[in-house]
């Protein structure tokens, strides 16, 4: 008998075929994956967060106390405020309190307003000083006011869970730190998605109450302006990185809006109330200007 | 961000000096199985019947390889979409075609002229950290025939 | 003490089978070693630290094997099999048994 070892071709047991070639597949197939199944199971989970009925978030809320304001006279005249731009978007009472919405004022420089669970409206000092005219202001709380309207809030918690639990499962497919990492930081980005869609909402059911009070919608964009000039407000994250639209983009979305419902663009711009305009100088600092610009950046 | 930029050096990393190391080795792999063609690897358990009966001896050869980053980043992303994972079949191809000529080569220096039986084996040594494989052994063996021209 | 994978060895007789031997060898890894391992686990390529540590690992599985053969009076071992196995994170048991024999 003969024993042999003859030459067997190579290609057989491997691919021949270039390993870059099949990296690129993989990373666009897993990316788009992971960005398809996240945003389905975000709508999903907000569509049915959307139908939990009001009563049921005011319960919900009750876990998330938040501390009385520190400026009852600045809270009652923006609790008046909120309350006609309220009714002017259409919203009913509830049978908790006397208002849809309940407004909390705190003294603190952060430059932030936003809605939360229950119909809660957090308004920082902050965020007062840097407003130009009450036009500006009824457009933020107006903003606010109809995140609560369209159930944002609720939405945001119920796609959250959701997300996170699939984001979680994600991370622990792959089995690799790194590469889990990277797959879950792309399922939130998409997730961001949902949040500049409803930011865009809320800007028009604002905006259409605002006009319909003061008649016109003059002196509102100012507001985006006035973030544009903040120390890094024109340097912003590339939008898919974003949770809000540019500023830019707003304002061109706001002025196409007023546009095409024919919105009036001139009126008078009423100035900041008195009242408001008082407490603002009794309560700044020596220097004013340059303190709260450090509390953004951090 | 930071994340994004180590992972792609060590992409870059991974992808160069892997396969450079796999080209020179499928090079050396080849020239070597051309050398060695002369001691034929049998998995017959029974060798032939000699007039004269050889001495037998048992040769092994063995070698640890292990993964480079840019394959294993491959396989994870694979690992969530199934199929083939071809970046590990070369690795595994490589590794033991090497154990089989390091055995050979042993066989070749004890003076054998082929090798029966021959057993290959394989372990993942650092299993454990979730479920990657990381360094593979694989382990070939079989007994040496040392034929005495009659 | 004559050592083969194969079932008989050639021209010589079984003239006693006196059952399984095995020799076992459980080796951690050397940290040093590790740290090389972890930076070789980005480039890839051959870890020779472990390839040497584990031939003398089963080197020395080998000899217990041989020991326990010469203690019951065999000269051989026959249709000898080895087998590795990762117990736990960074320590590995190599394993080797056969058949001890007496020949003629």
């Amino acid at each position: 008998m003969e024993y042999t070892n003859p030459k067997i071709p190579e290609g057989i047991n491997t691919t021949t075929e270039h390993p870059l070639k099949e990296f690129f597949i993989l990373t666009a197939g897993v990316l788009a994956l992971i960005a398809i199944v996240v945003f389905m199971l975000g709508l999903a989970a907000q569509t049915i967060a959307r139908k939990i009925p009001f009563q049921m978030e005011l319960e919900l809320a009750k876990n998330y106390q938040v501390e009385p304001s520190s400026n009852p006279e600045i809270q009652k005249y923006l609790q008046k405020l909120a309350d006609r731009l309220a009714t002017a978007q259409g919203l009913s009472k509830t049978l908790k309190t006397d208002s849809p919405v309940t407004v909390h004022f705190y003294e603190d420089n952060i430059i932030n307003a936003f809605a939360t669970l229950g119909g809660n409206i957090i308004f920082y000092r902050g965020m007062l000083e840097k407003l130009p005219s009450e036009n500006a202001l009824a457009l933020v709380m107006s903003h606010e006011i109809a995140h609560i309207k369209l159930r944002h809030p609720i939405m945001a918690l119920g796609r959250g869970v959701v997300i996170g639990l699939a984001v979680s499962a994600i991370t622990g497919a792959s089995g690799q730190g790194l590469t889990d990492q990277i797959l879950g930081d792309a399922g939130l980005l998409t997730m961001l998605k949902f949040g500049r869609d409803q930011e865009q909402e809320a800007d028009k059911t604002g905006l259409a109450a605002v006009a319909k009070i003061y008649g016109h919608i003059n002196g509102t964009t100012d507001l985006f302006e006035m973030f544009n000039e903040l120390p890094g407000g024109n340097q912003q994250l590339p939008q898919f990185l974003s949770s809000h639209p540019q500023n830019e983009n707003r304002i061109k979305f706001i002025r196409q809006y007023s546009i095409d419902n024919n919105l009036a663009t001139r009126g008078k711009i009423l100035p900041m109330p008195k009242l408001i305009r008082k407490y603002l100088e009794s309560t700044s600092t020596p220097t004013p200007a340059p303190a709260p610009k450090e509390k953004i950046k951090n | 961000m930071v994340d994004l930029i180590v992972l792609l050096v060590l992409l870059a990393l991974g992808y160069g000096f892997g396969r450079y190391a796999e080209k020179t080795h499928y090079r050396s792999i080849i020239k070597r199985e051309k050398l060695l063609r002369k001691i034929p690897a049998i998995a017959s358990k029974f060798p032939p019947m000699y007039r004269n009966p050889p001495e037998t001896i048992l040769v092994t050869g063995g070698i640890v390889i292990s993964v480079d980053y840019f394959k294993r980043f491959v396989a994870s992303l694979r690992n969530i979409i199934g199929g083939r994972i071809t970046s590990y079949e070369s690795l595994l191809d490589r590794a033991r075609r090497e154990a089989i000529l390091r055995m050979k080569e042993q066989a070749r220096d004890q003076g054998g002229s082929m090798v029966f039986n021959v057993k290959i084996e394989t372990a993942s040594i650092s299993k454990g950290r979730k479920n990657t494989i990381g360094s593979v052994e694989v382990f070939a063996y079989g007994t040496a025939l040392l034929i005495k021209s009659n | 003490m004559l050592l083969t994978n194969l079932e008989i060895v050639p021209g010589k007789r079984i003239t006693k089978h006196l059952g399984l031997v095995q020799g076992s060898s459980v080796r951690a890894k050397h940290v040093g070693r590790d740290i090389m391992a972890s930076l070789k686990n980005i480039f890839g390529g051959e870890l020779k630290g472990y390839t040497e540590l584990l031939q003398e690992s089963r080197e020395e599985a080998i000899n217990r094997m041989q020991a326990q053969a010469e203690k019951v009076g065999a000269n051989a071992i026959l249709n000898v099999r080895f087998s590795t196995s990762s117990i736990a994170q960074g320590a590995a048991e190599l394993f080797a048994y056969g058949t001890a024999v007496v020949l003629e």
